[in-house]
C-alpha cells in the first residue's frame, strides 16, 4: 500500500458510512438490529416507490421493438374502452427476446399479455409456461375459421389454444426501379432464371462504375427452406428409415443459392452504422427480400428514392413458395392479470382493430375478417402479399430441426465458397439430419431423480469441511486450550455472513455446475431439475466436437497473446515517461490515462461501436487518408483485431498505474550506484527497473490474463460474436449457449473446463511466483 | 554545465509533449462521444458542420429521457452500488476481524478455503449463481443483485493484512479494560482501518457500477435494468440513433466518474494496493 497523506484520510471523518459503522456498541444483537433496522427501512422505501394504486389494473404488455412503438396508438383506445385498466408497454429485440423471455418465466415475473413469434410457441409449451386460451374458443368470442390456418396451428397443442395469432408474416420482394428500367425489364424477374439475369446484369453495371457489388441484401432475406419449397422440396415428419430431403430437389436448391452468391451478388456485409433502409435508398443494394414493414419504413424514410420502387412476389422455380410467421399473442400461467389480458387479447383481434393496426404498424392481420375490409381489399401493398400468401409453408417445427439447421449452415457456408459437388453434401446433410433423429430415438436416459442433486452438490462441500476439520486435529494441543475461551456466539457474528454467502453463492455454484454438466438441463426441465435427464459424458463429448467452441477458444488465445504482451508494453513506457515528471503533471497525465479504466465499460462499448461504424469519424478519418471504407466489425479478419484494439485501449492505463506504484518501491539507492559506475539510461533500466518491478510485472501478467480470459463485454456489445465466430469467445459462448437456447446442462460443461483450466493456472503461477520470490 | 541542463530540458519537453500526444490520442473516443452527443441529429448527409459549437443541443439527451425511465434506472443503480458497497465493508470487515484478531480451531485451513474462492472469476459461475438466485425466488429484486457477491476473498483479504498490521498492545490494553470483542472491532480496529476500508468502498463503488454480466442476468424486468443493462438494451432496440445512445453513455458513465473524481487518491490506492503489496 503506497503511502498516503493523513490530511486526505481526515476528510472520511465526516463519512456517513463511518458514523454508522460506529454506533456507540452495546455488543452484537445492537449491531444486528441496527442494521435490520436500516435493511428494513430501505426496504420499506423501494417498496413504496414501486407498489401502485390498488384500484387500478396496469398491464404489462411485452411487445418487440418495432410494435412497441406503435402500439401506444392503439392501446390508449383500449384504456379508453376498458377504463381502470393501465397498459404498460415494454420493447424487446428479437435477438434477445427468447432468454428474456425465458428468465422473466423462470424469475415469476412474466407479462401479463406478450407477442410471441410463432417459433416460439413449441419452447415456451414444452416449457408449460403457457396459459391455456382455449376458454375464448369455448365461449364463442372467437372461432377457429377467423384466422388463418397455418398461421393458427401454431397455437394448438393438443386440442387447446395456447395462444391467438396477432399478425402474420411472409417475405416479398422489393426493388428499386433504376435497374429494371434500364435493362429493359417491364415487371419483376417471375422465374428463378430470370431473377438471376437481372442479378447479372445488375452487378456488371455496378462493377463497371467502380460501386460495391452487392445485387440484393441477405440481412432479413431468403432462407434454405424457402429455395427447397420452390424447388418442389417438401418437409415431411422426421423418421430415421427415410432420408429428409428430396436429393435432386435439395441439390437444386443448393446450386442455386451458391450460384448466386458466387456471383457477387451478395456483397460483403455492409456496417454503414445505418438502417437498412436508408442503405437501400442509397442504392447500397438493389433488391431486398423482405416483410410488410419495408414498405412503410420506404414510405416514411426515402430521402433519394422518390417512390421508384415496388414490390413483387418472390421469383418462382416450380413454386413461388415463401414461408408464413408472424407472431402471437399468449398469456403465462404466472401472469397476474389474466382477465384483463385476456380482454386485450379479444381486443387486438378484433376485425377492426385489426385493420386500423395494420395501417398503425403494417403488420399483416392475421384475421381474415380484416383482410377483407374495403380499405385492405384495395390497398397495393396489400395486393402483393394477398398474392404471396396464397402460397405459404410453415417452417418445420420439430425441435430437432433447430439442432440441425445450426450444424447445417456452419458447413453450408463453408461449402458455398467451394466448388465441390453438390451430391456428397447433399447426401452429408441427409446423414446429418439421420443422426439427430437417432439421438432423439435414443434418448432413453435415465432422470436424475433429487439424490444426485444432493449428492453432487455436497460431495465437494464435504470434503472442503473434512479438510478444515482435519486442522483441528493438527492443532490437538491448540484445541485443548482455546475451545473453551472461543466465544462462539461472537465468532458466529463474525464469521457466519461473509461465510453463509461465499459458500452458498460461490463454492456451491461450482458444484452445482459441475453436477449440471453430466445432465440435459435445459428449458424443460429449469423448473424441476431433477426430471433432467443423467446424460453422462455426453455434454463433453459435444463440446469436443464442437467447432464453435474451438474457435470461441483459438479466439480467446490470439486475444491473450496480442492483448497482454500490448497492453504491458503500452503501460510500461508510458509508465516510465510518467515518472520522469512530478507534481501535477504527474497527476494529470497519469489521471488522464487512467481514464478509460474508469469509465463504465458498456459507455465506452458503445461509444467503440459507433466509432467503428462507416459514418463515423474514425471512418471518415480513415477515407480522407484514402484507405477506403474500413469494415472493422463485420470482416471475419479484422473483427478481432478490433475488439482487442478497444480492449487495449480500456485497459493499459489501469496498469500503468500499477506500474507506477510499483516504480516508487524500486530502491533509489540502485540508480545511483549505476551512475557512479558510470552506467548509462539502459542500465539503469535493465539492472535495477526491471529487477525491482518483477513482482508487480509478474501480477500484472496473471491480472492481465486472468481478466482477458474473461474476455465477454466486447464482443457482447460489439458483434455479438460475430461475424462467422469470428469474435466469439469461451465465456459469451458458454453465455449463449446458456441464456440464447437455455442448454443449460451443456453451458455448465464449459464452465467445468473453465474451471479446471484456472485452477491449473493457479498451480503454475504459485509455483512461478515462489521462484521469484526465492 | 549550461548545455548539460539546456539538454535536459529539451528532452523533458520531449517526453512532456510524448505524453500529452498520448493522452490527447487517448481521450480522442470520449471526445468524439461527447460532440456526437451533443451534436444535432443527423439528415442522411454526414457533414462535420453539426459538431460546431454553433449547433450544440440537448436534443439527444431529451430523446434519451423519452425512451426510457432513465432516473429509474439511476436509482437502481444507485441502490445497487452503495448497498453493494455498505454491505461488503460490513461484512468483510466483520470476518476480516474473526481471522485477524480471533483465535479459533481451524482458523488457517479455513482462510485458505476462502482464498482458493478467489481464483474463481465471478463470470464464470453466472450460471449456477443464476440457477441458485432464481431458486431461492430472488431474481429481479434489489436483494438478488447485491447479495450474491457481497463477501468476497480479496475484501477479506485486504482488511485483515491491514488488521495484522496494527499494533498488538491497542489491543491487549483494550481487552484488559474489559472490552468484549465486538467493543475491540468497533471502538479499535474499524477507525485504525479507515484508509482500507476507504479504498474499498470507492473501488466497490466503481466496480459494482460498472457491472453488466450479473445484472443483466438477474434484472429481468425493464424497471429493474440498471443503467449499463438499460444502455446495452437500448442500443439493441434504437441501433443506429448514435446521437441519444452515447447521450446514454455519457449519463451512464458521469457518476461513477464524479466519484473517480473525489476520491481518486483512495481509488489509485485501491487498485494498486494488491500488486504493491504482494
Amino acid at each position: 500500500m503506497p503511502e498516503c497523506s493523513s490530511q486526505h484520510w481526515q476528510t472520511w471523518e465526516n463519512n456517513n458510512l463511518l458514523k454508522i459503522l460506529s454506533i456507540k456498541g452495546k455488543g452484537p444483537a445492537f449491531f444486528f438490529a441496527e442494521a435490520l433496522r436500516v435493511i428494513f427501512l430501505l426496504s420499506l422505501l423501494l417498496y413504496s416507490t414501486s407498489a401502485h394504486t390498488a384500484e387500478e389494473i396496469t398491464l404489462r404488455v411485452w411487445v418487440m421493438g418495432g410494435e412497441a412503438d406503435s402500439l401506444p396508438q392503439i392501446s390508449k383506445k383500449f384504456e379508453q374502452e376498458n377504463p381502470g385498466i393501465k397498459i404498460r408497454i415494454q420493447a424487446l429485440s428479437w435477438g434477445g427476446s427468447y432468454e428474456k423471455l425465458v428468465t422473466a418465466f423462470l424469475g415469476g415475473a412474466p407479462p401479463d399479455v406478450c407477442q410471441l413469434g410463432t417459433t416460439m410457441m413449441n419452447d415456451f409449451h414444452a416449457m408449460g409456461a403457457l396459459e391455456s386460451l382455449q376458454s375464448l374458443f369455448d365461449e364463442h368470442k372467437l372461432a377457429s375459421d377467423d384466422f388463418f390456418s397455418d398461421s393458427l396451428k401454431t397455437c394448438v397443442f393438443g386440442k387447446e389454444h395456447f395462444g391467438i395469432p396477432w399478425y402474420v408474416d411472409t417475405r416479398v420482394v422489393f426493388y428499386r426501379q433504376e435497374y429494371l428500367d434500364k435493362f429493359g425489364w417491364k415487371t419483376f424477374p417471375q422465374t428463378w432464371k430470370d431473377f438471376f439475369k437481372l442479378g447479372e446484369q445488375v452487378t456488371a453495371d455496378k462493377r463497371a462504375n467502380g460501386r460495391s457489388t452487392d445485387y440484393f441484401s441477405s440481412l432479413q432475406g431468403f432462407t434454405f427452406e424457402m429455395f427447397y419449397w420452390q424447388a418442389g422440396g417438401n418437409f415431411t415428419p422426421l423418421r430415421a428409415d427415410h432420408p429428409t430431403f428430396d436429393e435432386t430437389t435439395m441439390a437444386e436448391a443448393i446450386s442455386f443459392d451458391r450460384n448466386m452468391r458466387q456471383a457477387g451478388f451478395n456483397g460483403k456485409p455492409n456496417d454503414s452504422g445505418i438502417d437498412y433502409i436508408s442503405e437501400f435508398d442509397q442504392g447500397i443494394y438493389e433488391v431486398a427480400i423482405s416483410g410488410p414493414w419495408m414498405a412503410s419504413d420506404l414510405q416514411k424514410n426515402q430521402h433519394r428514392l422518390k417512390n421508384a420502387w415496388g414490390m413483387a412476389p418472390l421469383p418462382a422455380n416450380k413454386t413461388r413458395t415463401s414461408f408464413i410467421g408472424g407472431s402471437n399473442l399468449v398469456q403465462f400461467k404466472d401472469s397476474r392479470n389474466k382477465e384483463a389480458g385476456r380482454k386485450l387479447i379479444l381486443f387486438l383481434s378484433r376485425p377492426d382493430v385489426q385493420a386500423e393496426w395494420y395501417r398503425i404498424s403494417s403488420d399483416i392481420p392475421a384475421n381474415r375478417h380484416a383482410m377483407e375490409t374495403p380499405d385492405l381489399l384495395n390497398d397495393p401493398v396489400m395486393k402483393v402479399f394477398r398474392e404471396q400468401l396464397s402460397d405459404t409453408h410453415l417452417p418445420p417445427p420439430e425441435k430437432e430441426w433447430t439442432i440441425f439447421w445450426d450444424r447445417f449452415y456452419r458447413q453450408y457456408d463453408e461449402f458455398m465458397e467451394s466448388d465441390d459437388d453438390v451430391e456428397p453434401f447433399v447426401k452429408k446433410m441427409n446423414a446429418l439430419m439421420a443422426e439427430i433423429i437417432r439421438e432423439r430415438d435414443a434418448a432413453g436416459m435415465p432422470e436424475t431423480g433429487a439424490f444426485y442433486w444432493v449428492a453432487l452438490t455436497l460431495f465437494p462441500l464435504l470434503l472442503a469441511f473434512i479438510y478444515v476439520t482435519r486442522g483441528w486435529q493438527h492443532q490437538k494441543h491448540i484445541l485443548q486450550r482455546v475451545l473453551f475461551r472461543t466465544p462462539v456466539k461472537s465468532l458466529a457474528c463474525f464469521l457466519l455472513p461473509a461465510l453463509i454467502i461465499l459458500l452458498v453463492f460461490r463454492m456451491l455454484p461450482l458444484c452445482v455446475a459441475f453436477a449440471a454438466s453430466f445432465t440435459d438441463l435445459g428449458a424443460t426441465s429449469i423448473t424441476d431439475p431433477t426430471r433432467a435427464l443423467f446424460t453422462g459424458n455426453q455434454n463433453y463429448l459435444r463440446l469436443y466436437q464442437d467447432q464453435v467452441f474451438w474457435k470461441s477458444l483459438k479466439n480467446t488465445l490470439v486475444y491473450l497473446l496480442i492483448g497482454v504482451p500490448a497492453n504491458l508494453i503500452i503501460a510500461l513506457g508510458l509508465a516510465l515517461a510518467v515518472n520522469r515528471f512530478r507534481g501535477w503533471k504527474r497527476h494529470l497525465l497519469a489521471m488522464g490515462l487512467f481514464l478509460p479504466s474508469v469509465v463504465t465499460t458498456v459507455a465506452s462499448a458503445v461509444t467503440w461501436r459507433w466509432l467503428y461504424c462507416q459514418q463515423s469519424p474514425l471512418n471518415i478519418a480513415v477515407n480522407w487518408l484514402g484507405l477506403g471504407p474500413v469494415n472493422w466489425l463485420n470482416d471475419p479478419d479484422l473483427a478481432l483485431p478490433s475488439l482487442i484494439f478497444f480492449s487495449i485501449w480500456r485497459s493499459y492505463g489501469l496498469s500503468m498505474i500499477i506500474i507506477l506504484a510499483g516504480l516508487e518501491l524500486v530502491n533509489p539507492e540502485l540508480y545511483e550506484a549505476i551512475r557512479i559506475d558510470g552506467g548509462n539510461r539502459w542500465h539503469e533500466f535493465r539492472h535495477a527497473t526491471l529487477p525491482g518491478l518483477r513482482r508487480t510485472l509478474f501480477a500484472l501478467i496473471i491480472g492481465v490474463t486472468i481478466a482477458n480470459i474473461q474476455f465477454f463485454i466486447e464482443p457482447y456489445v460489439l458483434t455479438g460474436g460475430g461475424p462467422k465466430d469470428a469474435t466469439m469467445s469461451v465465456l459469451l459462448f458458454s453465455y449463449n449457449r446458456a441464456f440464447g437456447s437455455f442448454q443449460l446442462g451443456y453451458a455448465s460443461s464449459v464452465i467445468t473446463v473453465l474451471f479446471v483450466f484456472f485452477v491449473i493456472f493457479n498451480i503454475w503461477q504459485k509455483s512461478i511466483r515462489q521462484k521469484l520470490n526465492q | 554545465m549550461s548545455n548539460l541542463t539546456k539538454n535536459r530540458l529539451f528532452k523533458e519537453t520531449l517526453f512532456f509533449t510524448f505524453l500529452v500526444f498520448s493522452l490527447a490520442l487517448t481521450m480522442l473516443p470520449f471526445i468524439f462521444m461527447s460532440a456526437e452527443a451533443f451534436a444535432p441529429a443527423t439528415t442522411g448527409e454526414n457533414s462535420l458542420w453539426r459538431y460546431m459549437p454553433q449547433q450544440w443541443s440537448l436534443q439527444s439527451f431529451r430523446q434519451l429521457f423519452e425512451m426510457g425511465d432513465i432516473p429509474r434506472f439511476a436509482i437502481n443503480s444507485m441502490i445497487h452500488a452503495f448497498g453493494y458497497t455498505f454491505l461488503s465493508l460490513v461484512i468483510n470487515a466483520l470476518a476480516a476481524f474473526a481471522f485477524a484478531r480471533m483465535v479459533f480451531p481451524g482458523r488457517d485451513r479455513l482462510f485458505l478455503m476462502l482464498i482458493l474462492t478467489m481464483m474463481i472469476p465471478s463470470q464464470v459461475i453466472m450460471i449456477p449463481v443464476f440457477i441458485i438466485v432464481k431458486t431461492l425466488g430472488l431474481l429481479n429484486s434489489y436483494a438478488g443483485l447485491i447479495v450474491p457477491g457481497c463477501a468476497h476473498a480479496f475484501g477479506i483479504f485486504a482488511i485483515r493484512q491491514f488488521m495484522l498490521d496494527l499494533p498488538d498492545e491497542v489491543f491487549d490494553a483494550a481487552r484488559t479494560e474489559g472490552c468484549t470483542d465486538f467493543d475491540l472491532f468497533m471502538h479499535i480496529a474499524l477507525p485504525l482501518c479507515r484508509p482500507i476500508l476507504a479504498s474499498l468502498a470507492v473501488t466497490s463503488f466503481i466496480y459494482t457500477w460498472d457491472q453488466f454480466l450479473y445484472p443483466l442476468v438477474i434484472m429481468q424486468d425493464e424497471p429493474m435494468f440498471t443503467l449499463p443493462v438499460a444502455l446495452v438494451s437500448l442500443t439493441s432496440q434504437h441501433f443506429g440513433r448514435w446521437g441519444m445512445l452515447l447521450a446514454g453513455g455519457i449519463v451512464t458513465a458521469i457518476p461513477s466518474l464524479i466519484v473517480f473524481m473525489l476520491a481518486q487518491r483512495a481509488y489509485v490506492a485501491g487498485v494498486t494496493g494488491g500488486s504493491a503489496k504482494s
